[in-house]
């Protein structure tokens, strides 16, 4: 299992070494050729100079590649490593052992600091820190095995994540980054699943990892930070499921529906400063995708009334304790208080437009159908109803957001979700009504009737951006 | 700070924490009292871990009827475990929540609740210790297996003064066949 789990730590790694420093540093020279006699032409930069910065970044380029390679190298590396000391481990008394591992951890070290102060081997440094981050995690689990420690498992995976990201933090190292993020998502997976522990601690660390992300200004990163942070959301519901009774499982999927409207909100009062801009986008994206899947969910007639999970038969959902309402509320209160200073924000920057209005009468529907959904009502078709009404307005109000803010990944989103929905309404309804070949018949050509025209009303909206932010521009 | 310096912090903190998994086992295995458990080994083999001998004690599951003060635990909870020694096995005699008054003729050891009555609706109660893993060579995981089924296999585990345990040995009808030393 560790050596499984090691190499596809590594894996992973140089997979995003290798494509950032490849593809990303020949799309930035690709874009500096194009754009650089431009400059040059309106006298923003001397033509000797272009030529100097262009070498400058080629050369950068080319150490991308090299540190890529170097990381491809760790790997194979690292795996000889591992496989040396399992095959002749028997041999070798326990002092020397002790020896060995504490000694070649230094080395990697030692290695890392010469390679840095040496122009030519410079490239070097980033993997030898990857490297001792690697060895870190291996001398763990081999002092486990010397000394026969059966203690609680993840601790180690836990103290091998924080030892990445002390390495992270200290020496700017976006692999050692990567790494502690890739740990502490698998720490916190091994407490959510193995041991069913709602797992807050994860969000400890995850804040001393967005502070570094903040220090170092990786936007880049965040991307990594938001799936895990999505990951470790998935796995808090299902423990949180087990101290709670089956029928707050809809509930609690409207809370995470709300908390994930907040953190969109937050994106989009990044998104009003030019310095946050772009974390506020990524924000917004992830927070939609979140947000979209929870109110997709809480579409279903069945999951509704808990007809599935043990819960009962139908009609049988209690209606929400105090306890639920009083979490409901406060996050109610959050998100109004967020909304509200928006608007608030907007006007005063003179940048209000239709679909802040619009998004306002929006969040009002959404929480006037969550809190008749928790009211002590016998269970009621309408409901679903009015769910899947509010969601295709989502749906719709995402792609005019997205098409005036230019964020073309939210519209992209919105149609996933659309065609998504539009399927599985196929199946609800037809399922149970036609012969099961007719379905399947009926479903393909739906199916490719669907692509078709969503992906043509995709095309149009995504010209329109491109449109717009070339007359912006 | 210099790049330097940085790097060095980095390689004595983790150093630290390497040590300090190391010391800790050590100090236990050199000054801890030693008593002898009886066991019963199972699932002697895991592809990817290597051969490793998967321990169970006679004091790993403990009835709340002999031992009230269980029914008050809860998962994960710390146990303190009083052994005394009658015959050649070391036996559990009572059990605390905090770490008692130490006496000549008993040991205290540590261990943490497996599964509380509440949970395995049984009176019996599952104990960990930390000491229910033992790393053989490569391929002798069946041979300990056979040995078990004809012989005894009993455990040598050092108990240090703070309840902290460690594997001594491993004896086979009360004769070492693995000793644990530093060199």
């Amino acid at each position: 299992m560790w050596i499984g789990i090691v190499i596809t730590i590594l894996a992973a790694l140089a997979a995003v070494f290798a494509v950032d420093s490849i593809f990303g540093s020949q799309s930035f020279v690709g874009r500096l050729k194009k754009e650089m006699p431009d400059w040059v032409e309106k006298g923003w930069l001397e033509a000797s100079a272009g030529e100097h910065i262009l070498a400058s970044v080629g050369g950068h380029k080319k150490r991308g590649v090299s540190t890529a390679f170097a990381i491809l190298g760790v790997l194979l590396f690292g795996s000889g490593v591992i496989t040396f000391f399992a095959s002749n481990w028997d041999e070798i008394s326990k002092l020397v052992k002790l020896i060995i591992l504490f000694v070649s951890m230094w080395a990697v070290f030692a290695a890392a600091l010469w390679s840095h102060f040496r122009a030519s081997y410079a490239w070097l440094s980033e993997p030898m820190l990857l490297l001792g981050v690697i060895l870190f995690g291996v001398n763990i689990m081999l002092i486990a095995q010397i000394y026969h420690i059966d203690s609680h498992y993840p601790d180690g995976v836990f103290v091998w994540g924080l030892g990445a990201l002390l390495v992270a933090w200290l020496m700017k190292s976006k692999s050692a980054f990567v790494a502690s993020v890739l740990l502490v998502l698998l720490w916190t997976g091994m407490e959510a699943f193995d041991f069913k522990a709602f797992h807050w601690q994860f969000m400890l660390v995850w804040g001393i990892q967005i502070l570094l992300l903040i220090r170092c200004d990786w936007r880049g990163m965040l991307h990594f930070l938001a799936v895990s942070f999505l990951f470790w959301a998935v796995s808090s519901y299902f423990s949180l499921l087990q101290i709670s009774s089956n029928s707050n499982i809809v509930y609690l999927m409207q809370n995470y529906f709300i908390f994930y409207l907040i953190l969109f909100l937050l994106g989009m009062h990044l998104s009003l400063k030019t310095a946050t801009e772009s974390y506020g986008e990524i924000m917004q994206r992830y927070a939609a995708v979140a947000a979209l899947g929870c109110f997709y969910i809480l579409t279903f007639p069945d999951f509704l009334q808990c007809k599935h999970w043990g819960a009962g038969s139908y009609g049988l959902r209690s209606p929400a304790d105090n306890l639920w309402l009083w979490i409901t509320a406060e996050l109610l209160l959050v998100l109004i208080y967020l909304a509200l200073w928006h608007r608030k924000r907007t006007l005063q920057q003179h940048t209000r437009q239709a679909y802040h209005i619009w998004g306002m009468g929006l969040l009002g529907a959404m929480l006037l159908v969550m809190l008749v959904n928790m009211a002590p009502l016998d269970a009621n078709p309408l409901i679903a109803v009015m769910f899947n009404l509010v969601y295709f307005s989502m749906l719709i109000w995402l792609i005019f957001f997205g098409m005036r803010t230019g964020n073309s990944h939210l519209v992209n989103i919105s149609f996933l979700f659309f065609g998504i929905t539009l399927l599985s309404r196929y199946f609800d309804t037809f399922w149970g009504l036609l012969d099961r070949s007719l379905f399947f018949m009926a479903g393909g050509v739906v199916l490719i009737v669907l692509g078709v025209i969503l992906e043509k009303k995709r095309r149009s909206v995504m010209t329109g951006i491109a449109d717009e932010q070339g007359v912006s521009s | 700070m210099t790049y330097s310096k940085r790097i060095i912090i980095i390689a004595v903190l983790l150093t630290l924490v390497l040590m300090g998994m190391v010391v800790k086992k050590q100090f236990t295995l050199n000054t801890g009292s030693l008593v002898v458990l009886k066991t019963t080994p199972v699932d002697p083999r895991s592809l990817f871990r290597g051969d490793y001998v998967r321990l169970n004690y006679d004091i790993s599951r403990l009835s709340s009827v002999y031992f009230p003060l269980l029914n008050e635990l809860k998962y994960h909870d710390s146990v303190f475990v009083a052994l005394k020694k009658e015959g050649v096995f070391w036996q559990p005699v009572a059990v605390f929540k905090s770490m008692p008054e130490s006496s000549d003729d008993k040991v205290i050891i540590e261990g943490s609740i497996n599964s509380p009555p509440a949970f395995s609706r049984s009176p019996q109660v599952s104990i960990k210790y930390g000491i229910e893993n033992y790393f053989v060579p490569e391929g002798e995981g069946r041979d300990l297996e056979h040995l078990r089924n004809q012989g005894n296999i009993s455990m040598q585990i050092a108990v240090d003064t703070f309840g902290n345990s460690g594997i001594k040995a491993v004896l086979l009808n009360g004769e070492p066949i693995y000793v644990e030393t530093l060199f």
